[in-house]
């Protein structure tokens, strides 16, 4: 009861993004078996408006419109869940060699160095550009849609978990570790990082919702998931060419979906932020700062 | 400050190297030959080797990388399979009709930005605040192609304004191409009536290209604009009796070198942005041929494109970093 009440003092509307997440990552699961008609096999019935049999219409092949955003739950949150995971995971490492210090190691400097860099040359290509040009390039897969997006995402990762290593790697608990004998490496991942990931975990809600913006532009180009697999951004691209006629609901009704999922992804990831913010925890969250390298580099406050 | 601008600028040519490397190097990752990649699809055997004779493929690997930046530096980006054009005349012709919509919609978002993030400073928590804040994260999570779809929607097929919304120009309203940029061409042909064509045609995909991009700019600013009125200097001003708008006026020179981080951010997302909504509205530029590149597998074209985006984006950094050192002194070090 007092567990319910305590959820209830959220603001409205990470209550509800809340659960518009718990219901996407539910749809992933049961999305395709609840699909009334079949996502992928053409009907005569063509065009047809919202109505009560179909209640999203039907797009210029016969297919139930609802059915096919309710199958694509499972393509584009899998995309996005994975290609984030994977970008996180080597985001986190790369980030943690980049930042912490190992006790004033000059490989470790270097090591740094050559990160970083590594870091702005992926980063001078816009990244939607980027994702195309990967997927482009390796060949119109999912499994190269995951790979291209989890690579344009990686950097960002990086640098939030250096600059939150940076943060926490001159704490005392640090100094007392190194001075009980700790190996560097075991400081790094049993002391450091555990104390460093909170923000960087609290982005990764926001991360998925972009993965899932990517992937969607990717297919409306017919550069990433293709047709027949159900997907929202291929979906929205094969009613792209009725919405001048006024068919608009196969593409307008997909999109509505889609945007509702990124928006609450993004809503979660803002909630968790402010909740560390509250916390005595703020975490270094990407605005055009932290995302963009101006010359001055990292400007701290002398 | 000559000392740190042209130590910035220097920089410039190191970073375009560091795109150039990159594209080498992915194409060097994928797997196969990349002389057949490149001849494309409907190549002869004779093609195909000539293409390896000229990129040298078959001396080492730092000789191919040499003889690629040579080629780079010549102008010569491969010739397209796919248009049988080479890729940099294909990029030239098109580049200026991007260069037009992202640079317009880049002057609106400065100029919408700055009045909405003013509006942000005066009352965060008021509704005016609230509504902007919902803005950003409403214009975050809306996919651009689909806000051009639903705006071609609601303006042309509902409320019948304005012309067909495909192309720079009506195809009744023809002018020699002398730039590429549909609007400056009609002005040097003197065709007025072809002028108001073409501004008619960039509403919607420029309107389109603020709503979304415009997002994170009013958010970063708004927000750095409500701490630097919170912040001691401008309390302190106000102890002192400093007139409102005096103190208004110290936030905005204190914002602006967030702003135009900020800014150049979105020049860069814009140049993606513009590969969807040109799709969406038949534009024609630089972004639909990187689609027809990459749906056509076209290598030459797709490492045409990366190259000239990834320049370009280091190019506007550069741009920012430089008038960033102009507006904050602790920049320059």
């Amino acid at each position: 009861m007092s567990a319910a009440r305590a959820w209830l003092r959220h603001p409205p509307a990470t209550l509800a993004a809340g659960g518009v997440v718990a219901a996407t990552v539910l749809l992933a699961i049961t999305g395709p078996a609840l699909a009334p008609f079949n996502p992928e096999r053409p009907t005569p019935m063509v065009l047809l408006p919202p109505g009560p049999r179909h209640i999203f219409g039907t797009d210029a092949s016969g297919i139930d419109v609802l059915s096919v955003v309710l199958a694509a739950f499972r393509v584009d949150v899998v995309v996005a869940l994975l290609s984030v995971g994977i970008s996180l995971v080597a985001g986190v490492v790369l980030g943690a060699l980049a930042g912490y210090g190992f006790n004033g190691s000059r490989a470790a400097a270097w090591a740094s160095t050559i990160i970083l860099r590594l870091l702005d040359l992926v980063q001078s290509i816009p990244v939607f550009i980027l994702a195309l040009a990967l997927v482009g390039m390796f060949g119109q897969t999912v499994r190269n849609v995951v790979i291209g997006v989890a690579f344009v995402n990686l950097p960002v990762f990086a640098r939030l978990t250096r600059a939150a290593v940076r943060s926490v790697e001159h704490r005392e608990f640090v100094a007392a570790s190194r001075a009980l004998g700790v190996r560097e490496a075991g400081i790094l991942r049993s002391h450091v990082l555990p104390n460093a990931l909170d923000g960087t975990i609290a982005y990764a809600s926001i991360a998925v919702g972009g993965a899932i913006l990517l992937t969607a532009g990717l297919s409306f180009l017919g550069a990433g998931v293709r047709p027949p697999t159900p997907e929202w951004g291929a979906e929205i691209a094969s009613g792209a060419g009725y919405i001048v006629t006024g068919q608009w609901w196969i593409s307008v009704l997909p999109g509505l979906v889609l945007s509702a999922v990124v928006l609450s992804f993004a809503l979660l990831g803002d909630a968790a932020r402010a909740a560390l913010e509250r916390a005595g925890r703020p975490a270094a969250m990407p605005g055009a700062q932290a995302l963009t390298v101006p010359a001055g580099g990292e400007r701290t406050p002398a | 400050m000559a000392f740190f601008v042209g130590r910035r600028v220097l920089l410039l040519p190191l970073q375009a190297m560091g795109v150039v490397t990159i594209v080498f190097a992915l194409v060097h990752l994928l797997p196969g030959d990349p002389a057949a990649l490149m001849a494309g699809p409907m190549a002869t055997a004779g093609q195909i080797a000539q293409i390896r004779a000229n990129l040298g493929l078959t001396q080492p690997l730092p000789a191919q990388y040499v003889r690629y930046v040579q080629r780079l530096l010549h102008g010569d980006l491969g010739t397209s399979w796919y248009t049988s054009n080479p890729v940099a005349t294909d990029l030239a012709q098109r580049a200026p009709a991007t260069l037009e919509l992202i640079t317009l919609a880049l002057l609106g978002i400065v100029v919408l930005g700055l009045v909405i993030a003013g509006v942000i400073a005066m009352g965060p928590r008021g509704l005016a605040g609230r509504v902007i804040a919902a803005y950003g994260f409403v214009a975050g999570a809306l996919p651009d192609f689909w806000v051009g779809l639903a705006l071609i929607f609601l303006v042309y097929a509902k409320a019948h304004l304005g012309p067909s919304p495909t192309g720079q120009l009506s195809s009744h309203a023809v002018v020699p191409t002398a730039t590429g940029v549909a609007t400056i061409d009609a002005l040097l042909a003197g065709d007025l009536e072809a002028f108001g064509d073409a501004v008619k045609h960039l509403v919607l995909p420029v309107a389109t290209l603020v709503f979304i991009y415009m997002g994170p700019v009013v958010r970063i600013t708004g927000a750095a604009a409500v701490r630097s009125l919170d912040s001691e200097f401008s309390r302190f001003a106000q102890s002192w009796g400093i007139a409102p708008w005096r103190r208004q006026y110290y936030a905005l020179r204190h914002v602006m070198p967030t702003f135009v981080v900020a800014v150049a951010s979105a020049y860069g997302y814009l140049l993606g942005g513009a590969v969807l909504v040109e799709t969406v509205f038949s534009w024609g530029g630089f972004g639909q041929y990187a689609v027809q590149a990459v749906t056509h597998s076209d290598y030459a074209a797709i490492e045409g494109f990366v190259i000239v985006a990834g320049i370009f984006t280091v190019l506007v950094y550069t741009v920012a970093d430089v008038l960033q050192m102009a507006l904050d002194p602790r920049a320059r070090r």
